[in-house]
């Protein structure tokens, strides 16, 4: 028994490029500046507490919510994702008893630190039609839009491998309107750290900021292809899920 | 007495070569390739036309030509083909691919040239599915028409293909569209014509049940660098079994005709198409298109600007099942060979629609792209 829960620790305690819980790349629920292989398709299922996917809607939220992602690496440098998000025990209403959210999103590496001294810094636009839209028509809501310019860094400790990020989370909307939707993703500034070892690449211990709350968690990345992602926030909310990779 | 044995000397010189060709086009007949020609054969150079159906891409033709060592170890060009037309040269030298380019030889000499193994009047039976689908509203949030499909596909001479398939529903909570059904019956003819020209003419009952005909030309230009065509369509709706429910605006006659400029980023095998004109529901207007390979694989995004509407989206070509069909026969079931995945924010609007031809070379193009096959030969 004891040899398991020494592997089951050790493993526990590994890391590379995986995305967070909105399925894009990143730590748990906040973006890093790193990117995917070229041409990686990833499919996943993630469940989402209020905390992190907070839906107001019809007054009576927030609402957990289940997100359903595919997130492609299009180009080495660029990174799209198309999202279903549901809410979950909803509130029943005479026209709606299932709520599904559609969501794109989209991230640019503006500057590529792999092997080389300066970080990497990507610029991010999540869930930007509804931004977009929000912009022109205040009355369209808007959940998860995001906008943010992220850096990261990876340091190499020996076998162990400390990747640092730190980002700003920027309110599109209030800067060019001056009104703000609902809800911002990320609201300021975030950042976090993720612990990984050598030998176990795609695995790993995070702890981070994601602009509210801070939240431990931790991945795991099974036969090259599968990745286990579960994290707490400082109130003891689970959320995580389940993606699988796929090379083109 | 020495002149009498150079003589000898060039006679079984040129037996052993053309034993040479002759044993490798018999491999390859017995491997499953078909329109086979012998078009030259020199002292270490040997220009071979063949035509892969057995495997789903042809990139894993190659690798397999080039791996089993089918091939005779010299210089050699292999020239790819497309319903007994050549579209794709590969030069091989020690059985190591060097060059593919878009085959420039002159089409006279493949016309003059012995044809074994010919791949006409051979059935094929491709098997799949044909869905449409919804993402919501609300209470609604996932609405599909789920079809299996069978066809059949025969080749009848160079170019000239016909193709059919029968849709059998097998879930459906998104149409009424309930019951077994004619999905396409097209005749198509490709052509290919000098300077990397390239047309189809297609008539029948095309998808989206318009029936009429269809007229497409594109040009190549540096390899497939920069393309620009057009396409030309009339059509009115047609649904044999007269069940169909539709639309009013269905029931009007189409013509359709769009210009079309791509140009093709052969570092990431990135493609950007524009496309101009008036497209199936009479919309004038453009379309916008970005669409990335990884072999047969392709994800790419598209936006649409006609006087209909707005839309935006994007579309995936994934591989269906396996990728080794089997030796063609007189009859062969297979799998189809992708399955599309067309995804639009708007999702049941008419801004920007096209029918579907079937398969044409012009649609296939991409696929026998010197660029994308590059990168998936081993």
């Amino acid at each position: 028994m004891k040899p398991l829960l020494t592997l089951i620790l050790l493993i526990l305690f590994l890391a590379a490029h995986p995305q967070n819980i909105g399925g894009t790349t990143g730590m748990f629920n906040t973006p890093t500046a790193h990117m995917q292989p070229d041409g990686t398709l990833m499919l996943g299922a993630h469940y989402l507490h209020k905390s992190i996917g907070s839906y107001p809607y019809g007054g009576y939220g927030p609402y957990d919510a289940m997100a359903y992602f595919a997130t492609v690496s299009f180009l080495p440098f660029v990174e799209g994702q198309f999202r279903y998000t549901f809410m979950h025990a909803m509130r029943q209403h005479p026209q709606v008893d299932y709520f599904g959210d559609r969501m794109m999103s989209l991230r640019l590496q503006l500057i590529n630190g792999n092997n080389k001294a300066w970080p990497s810094v990507v610029l991010g636009f999540e869930d930007f039609v509804s931004m977009a839209a929000f912009i022109i028509d205040a009355s369209s809501p808007s959940y998860f839009a995001s906008n943010y310019v992220v850096s990261s860094k990876k340091i190499r400790m020996g076998n162990v491998f400390a990747d640092l990020s730190a980002g700003y989370g920027f309110n599109l909307s209030h800067a060019l309107m001056g009104r703000s939707p609902a809800r911002i993703q990320h609201d300021g500034l975030f950042g976090g750290m993720e612990l990984s070892h050598r030998r176990f690449p795609g695995s790993g211990l995070m702890l981070e900021y994601d602009s509210r709350r801070f939240h431990a968690a931790m991945r795991l990345l099974l036969f090259k292809h599968l990745q286990l992602l579960a994290g707490f926030n400082a109130d003891g909310d689970f959320s995580g899920g389940v993606t699988y990779k796929i090379q083109m | 007495m020495r002149w009498m044995l150079l003589i000898l000397f060039a006679l079984l010189s040129q037996l052993l070569l053309s034993q040479q060709g002759s044993n490798a086009l018999q491999r390859m007949e017995e491997h499953g390739f078909e329109n086979l020609q012998l078009v030259e054969e020199r002292e270490g150079y040997r220009l071979i036309a063949f035509e892969n159906r057995r495997y789903r891409y042809d990139a894993t033709a190659i690798n397999k030509l080039l791996s089993d060592s089918l091939l005779p170890a010299d210089t050699l060009v292999l020239v790819m083909k497309y319903r007994n037309l050549p579209v794709t040269s590969f030069s091989i030298i020690n059985n190591r691919l060097t060059d593919i380019r878009f085959d420039e030889h002159d089409a006279q000499r493949f016309k003059d040239s012995r044809l074994s193994n010919p791949s006409f009047r051979r059935l094929d039976l491709p098997l799949g599915i044909d869905y449409a689908y919804q993402l919501g509203n609300f209470d609604r949030w996932f609405l599909l028409a789920l079809h299996a499909t069978a066809g059949l596909e025969i080749t009848l001479a160079d170019g000239l293909g016909l193709q059919t398939a029968m849709a059998f529903p097998l879930f459906n909570n998104h149409d009424s569209n309930t019951y077994v059904r004619l999905h396409h019956l097209i005749l198509t003819h490709d052509i290919r014509l000098p300077n990397h020209v390239w047309m189809s003419a297609s008539a029948g009952l095309f998808g989206r049940n318009r029936a009429g005909f269809d007229l497409q030309w594109i040009k190549l230009l540096n390899q497939g660098t920069w393309a620009y065509g057009m396409q030309l369509g009339y059509t009115h709706y047609n649904e044999l079994t007269g069940r169909a429910k539709f639309r009013q605006l269905e029931n009007i006659p189409s013509f359709l005709y769009t210009f079309d400029i791509a140009w093709r980023w052969e570092r990431y095998d990135l493609v950007a198409a524009i496309s101009a004109g008036q497209f199936l529901y009479q919309d004038k207007g453009l379309t916008f298109n970005l669409s990335r390979y990884w072999g047969e694989r392709q994800i790419g995004l598209q936006l649409a600007w006609t006087d209909e509407g707005k839309n935006g989206g994007f579309f995936v070509r994934w591989p269906f099942l396996y990728s080794d069909h089997g030796k063609p026969s007189g009859l062969r079931p297979r799998p189809m060979r992708s399955i599309p995945l067309d995804y639009r924010y708007v999702g049941n609007d008419q801004t920007a629609r096209n029918y579907y031809t079937g398969e044409t070379l012009i649609r296939r193009l991409r696929e026998y792209d010197p660029s994308i096959l590059r990168k998936k030969i081993r």
